[in-house]
């Protein structure tokens, strides 16, 4: 075997009998073993101060600690938001100071007759067509007009002549 | 070989309590694996600092991803992983340092601190580590400084056997022509 084939192996870690056989009489190829051998222990021998990883290990934590400790602050955010709508929605309406209240007034729109009285006489019921919700009975309802502080906003209440809703 | 053996222990159990959310089982996960991990990223980086931000960064990448592990041993190797990527981030990111191989001390003006001469082998091992190509220099840190097995180093570097192996035994010649070239020029 040759010197460089021999080294080779002894690199590869690769050892077998013939390196073995080859070692025993070639001092060079055993001083090139010993040499490696003494570079793989330096590798291995990392002198590390104490204090470099307890800094290592202090810089760890504090990044992790911080979110740890409110991590369940933010896992209650999303539910935190929707107690805080739904109480807005839901909260009564108290009169503001200083601000008028919607301006809310009736008026009779000029072309709709106000209903006549009803007659004295008891009407038959068959002579009664059935109420019909259709605002061909547009003569015969009362249209109200309820104006709020928002100029673009006006709620309009129809009722017809017996009083309901249309 | 040997190497730098970690501490396995009852990290198992520290792993699930640490998954469960008990940072003092990850303190101890950290103390665990903390020298394997620094002395590996010291050796790929060839500084302190460097080393110390490494292994700071792969261990919040732990912590980050603790429920993707599913055992120590997994650990162990994600870790080395990890250390070996930011590591090569942060090679990358930095600007290349001087090539030690072109370094003769013969040519070179007399410095005695900056000389190999004095060097104990250990220095002169980090400093031609700095002087091999990165995936050598992976490979030969992970068998020699970590003590894992050509498989392990082979399935962490994501290469095969057959590279790996020829690339710790390249890494190797050319540590032990690097250390001769000075240790000889000493005696």
């Amino acid at each position: 075997m040759k010197c460089s084939d021999c080294q080779l192996r002894i690199a590869s870690e690769f050892v077998d009998s013939a390196v073995a056989e080859h070692l025993a009489g070639c001092g060079e190829c055993r001083e090139f073993a010993e040499e490696m051998a003494k570079n793989q222990e330096a590798l291995r021998s990392v002198h590390l101060d104490p204090a470099a990883l307890t800094a290592v290990r202090a810089r760890v934590m504090a990044g992790i600690r911080p979110r740890r400790r409110f991590g369940w602050v933010w896992e209650l955010v999303p539910a935190a938001v929707a107690v805080a709508f739904a109480a807005v929605m839901l909260w009564p309406k108290a009169p503001q100071i200083g601000r008028p209240d919607p301006v809310v007034f009736a008026k009779h729109v000029p072309d709709v007759p106000v209903p006549a009285p009803a007659p004295a006489r008891r009407i038959e019921p068959a002579r009664v067509p059935a109420p019909r919700r259709d605002f061909a009975r547009a003569a015969h309802t009362l249209r109200m007009e309820i104006e709020t502080g928002d100029p673009n906003v006006k709620i309009i209440w129809l009722i017809d002549e017996k009083g309901e809703s249309l | 070989m040997p190497g730098m053996t970690l501490a396995i222990g009852s990290s198992a159990s520290l792993l699930d309590q640490a998954r469960a959310g008990d940072l003092e089982a990850f303190e101890q996960l950290v103390r665990d694996h903390e020298r394997a991990v620094l002395g590996t990223a010291l050796r790929l980086t060839g500084r302190l600092e460097d080393a110390q931000d490494a292994a700071q960064e792969a261990f919040l990448r732990l912590y980050r991803n603790l429920k993707k592990i599913q055992s120590e041993t997994e650990v162990r190797s994600w870790l080395c992983r990890v250390t070996i990527n930011v590591c090569h981030d942060m090679r990358r990111r930095k600007r290349p340092t001087a090539d030690l191989a072109d370094y003769d001390p013969a040519s070179s003006a007399p410095d005695p601190e900056m000389s190999f001469l004095d060097m104990q082998r250990g220095e002169l091992v980090a400093k031609g580590l700095q002087t091999l190509p990165e995936k050598e220099r992976q490979a030969v840190v992970l068998r020699d400084v970590q003590g894992l097995s050509t498989r392990e180093v082979a399935e962490i570097l994501g290469s095969s056997e057959v590279t790996v192996r020829s690339q710790i035994c390249v890494a190797r010649m050319k540590l032990k022509k690097f250390t001769d070239k000075y240790l000889r020029k000493k005696s």
